[in-house]
């Protein structure tokens, strides 16, 4: 038996573990940029918030994945509870700091000429900030988004639904075909990934930035 | 209008703008001029509140701004900076609109308003409505901006030193147009510049701060000819006057006591008192300096009798100038006339002064004079 007539054999369950693959990471994503963005708006604003969230995003970071799946094997049992609290945790530091950077990065008399002409705070934030700094918070999400691909491979171990089942029963039964079929699929789902929010960033980004 | 009482700011121990008080007129274009760092621009930002004083009151139309509301103090109000102001990712006609769609404004008046404004501005709303600011150049970025600044028809503008990027050309353009536009609107404008040549051009009045007080508020005229002080006289430059030939007027150049004769004077006379007071010419007055007529060297000594009074010789027909005309008018009425002398008449026809080819010769010739003073010295 090759490689082929195994895929070929297996194309049910493994188009099924993709799209369960597929769905963890998105949602992961959805779930890091709606607690990410608004943290770095947060952060922006408030000078003296920006060490210890900045900290502790980057102490979390600094764990290993799986040492904190083991972790919240404890708080939140095993399933896709913790495979998404880890890959979440995981994704929110790249979020935060392109929204922090995207946020100050704008010209600071642009600001000052928004409020000038009697924009609200409010105003001056989803008129002008947010639509400015969009492209490098969308270019943070697209970093998690990559990386979520291989993290949620890894949250198998705590019983979560994914490609990852696929490689870690192989390596348990030593069937390279298995392994194969889990990984490559994985792989071309990250590069799969990375396109499709190279797109979104286009698409958000302001048509003035886009001649250059 | 515009009212600064006591207006001070303090950053720290450092006070930027100390105790200022001065008002503006309605529809009058005050240029605030100073060297950088002066606080121009905090005074200005205090207007609008983008800046909190530390001490004093702003009233616009005698209402305390402090007491507005901010958000409509400035929807009420336009401010024009650098370039910068435009924001890049809206169109020039999402950048005008902004403030009247958020002020819901109705969507037919917004567009017909935002056409209305861009033509004001010389530029065509077909052409450049659609286009982002980084698609225009420099100068129309600017009229953009001064367009948003329209927007809401704001009885107050604010204005940065919006020109101070662009080419001199372009520059100088723009001031141009302002001036004829405010020529048209007459709206309160408050400039900062620290150009005194764009202050000369567009201000109705100056308002010159040097390290946070005011050292002279006057119209530009006052300000170039009768300086406050030292620094006043250095910062304008002391020949700048001859940059602006319309500031320079008969009253400032004529001869303030020139030599008259009354009509019953005898011809004879008149000679004589040609001869030692060594004129070419005579004013020939009447009761209060009103004057007569005017008789040159030349007709007295061909006039056969001598013991006629001069009224009988004088020309009654003269050109004449008011203290008021400026140095191009002069010139212009001297040489049409090939006149030796002008008279310069009140509104009642009476003497105030006399302008001659070699007072205006002295005049003219003073800035170079002054410089190679300057250079020699
Ligand atoms: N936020 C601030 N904190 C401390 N000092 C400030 C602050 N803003 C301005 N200053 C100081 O206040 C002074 C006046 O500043 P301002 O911007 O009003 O000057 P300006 O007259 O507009 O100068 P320029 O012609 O260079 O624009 C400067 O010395 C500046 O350093
Ligand atoms: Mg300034």
């Amino acid at each position: 038996m090759n490689l082929l007539t195994f895929l070929a054999q297996n194309a049910g369950e493994i188009v099924t573990r993709l799209f369960q693959h597929l769905q963890l990471t998105l949602l992961s994503i959805v779930i890091a940029a709606a607690i990410g963005v608004p943290l770095g708006v947060l952060i922006s604003y408030r000078r003296g918030m920006k060490k210890p969230v900045m900290g502790v995003a980057n102490v979390v970071q600094a764990i290993p994945s799986i040492a904190l799946l083991g972790f919240l094997i404890p708080l939140l049992g095993i399933g896709e509870k913790p495979a998404i609290f880890m890959v979440v945790v995981y994704s929110l530091l790249p979020i935060i700091k392109n929204t922090v950077t995207g946020l100050s990065g704008i010209n600071a008399e642009t600001l000052e000429a928004a409020k000038g002409i009697g924009m609200t705070r409010i105003q001056v934030l989803t008129k002008v900030k947010l639509p400015l700094a969009l492209p490098v918070i969308m270019a943070g999400v697209r970093i998690s988004a990559v990386t979520s691909v291989g993290l949620v491979t890894l949250t198998a171990f705590v019983g979560a639904n994914g490609l990852g089942y696929l490689i870690y029963s192989g390596i348990r039964t030593l069937n390279e075909f298995q392994i194969l079929a889990g990984a490559i699929p994985a792989c071309l789902l990250a590069l799969l990934m990375d396109l499709l929010f190279s797109l979104v960033e286009k698409l958000v980004t302001p048509a003035c930035f886009k001649q250059s | 209008m515009i009212r600064f009482e006591g207006i001070t700011k303090r950053y720290d121990q450092q006070t930027v703008v100390s105790d200022i008080s001065f008002e503006i007129e309605k529809g009058e274009l005050v240029v605030i001029i100073g060297p950088s760092g002066c606080g121009k621009t905090t005074l200005l930002k205090i207007v609008n509140r983008l800046i909190r004083p530390t001490g004093g009151r702003v009233y616009i139309n005698g209402a305390d701004t402090a007491a507005q509301d901010e958000i409509e103090l400035r929807r009420n109000m336009g401010y024009v900076i650098q370039q910068t102001g435009l924001f890049p990712h809206m169109t020039v006609r999402e950048n005008i609109e902004i403030i009247p769609r958020l002020k819901r404004v109705n969507r037919a008046d917004i567009e017909a308003r935002s056409a209305e404004l861009m033509r004001m501005v010389g530029l065509d709303p077909e052409q450049f409505l659609d286009r982002y600011p980084s698609q225009l150049s420099g100068g129309q970025q600017q009229r953009v901006g001064v367009a948003r600044a329209f927007a809401c028809d704001p009885e107050v503008i604010l204005m940065d030193e919006p020109f101070s990027a662009l080419d001199p050309l372009t520059r100088v353009q723009l001031q141009d147009e302002l001036a004829d536009l405010q020529a048209r609107v007459r709206k309160t404008i408050v400039f900062v510049t620290h150009d005194m040549d764009e202050a000369v051009k567009i201000a109705d009045r100056i308002c010159l701060i040097h390290e946070g007080g005011i050292v002279q508020y006057d119209t530009v005229e006052d300000v170039m000819k009768h300086p406050a002080n030292e620094f006043v006289a250095d910062f304008i430059g002391r020949n700048r006057i001859w940059s602006s030939p319309a500031f320079i007027r008969a009253r400032d150049i004529m001869i303030q006591n020139p030599v008259c004769a009354s009509a019953d004077t005898t011809v004879m006379r008149c000679i004589e008192r040609m001869r030692t007071r060594k004129v070419d010419s005579l004013l020939i007055t009447g009761e209060n300096m009103h004057m007569l007529g005017i008789v040159s060297a030349k007709e007295v000594q061909t006039c056969a009798d001598r013991s006629v009074p001069v009224s009988r010789v004088m020309r009654r027909q003269f050109e004449k100038v008011s203290p008021d005309e400026n140095i191009v008018e002069v010139l212009q009425i001297v040489n049409r006339g090939g006149l030796s002398a002008v008279p310069v008449l009140d509104e009642a026809g009476d003497v105030v002064g006399l302008i001659t080819r070699s007072s205006l010769l002295m005049t003219l010739s003073r800035p170079y004079l002054d410089e190679m003073e300057a250079a020699t010295s």
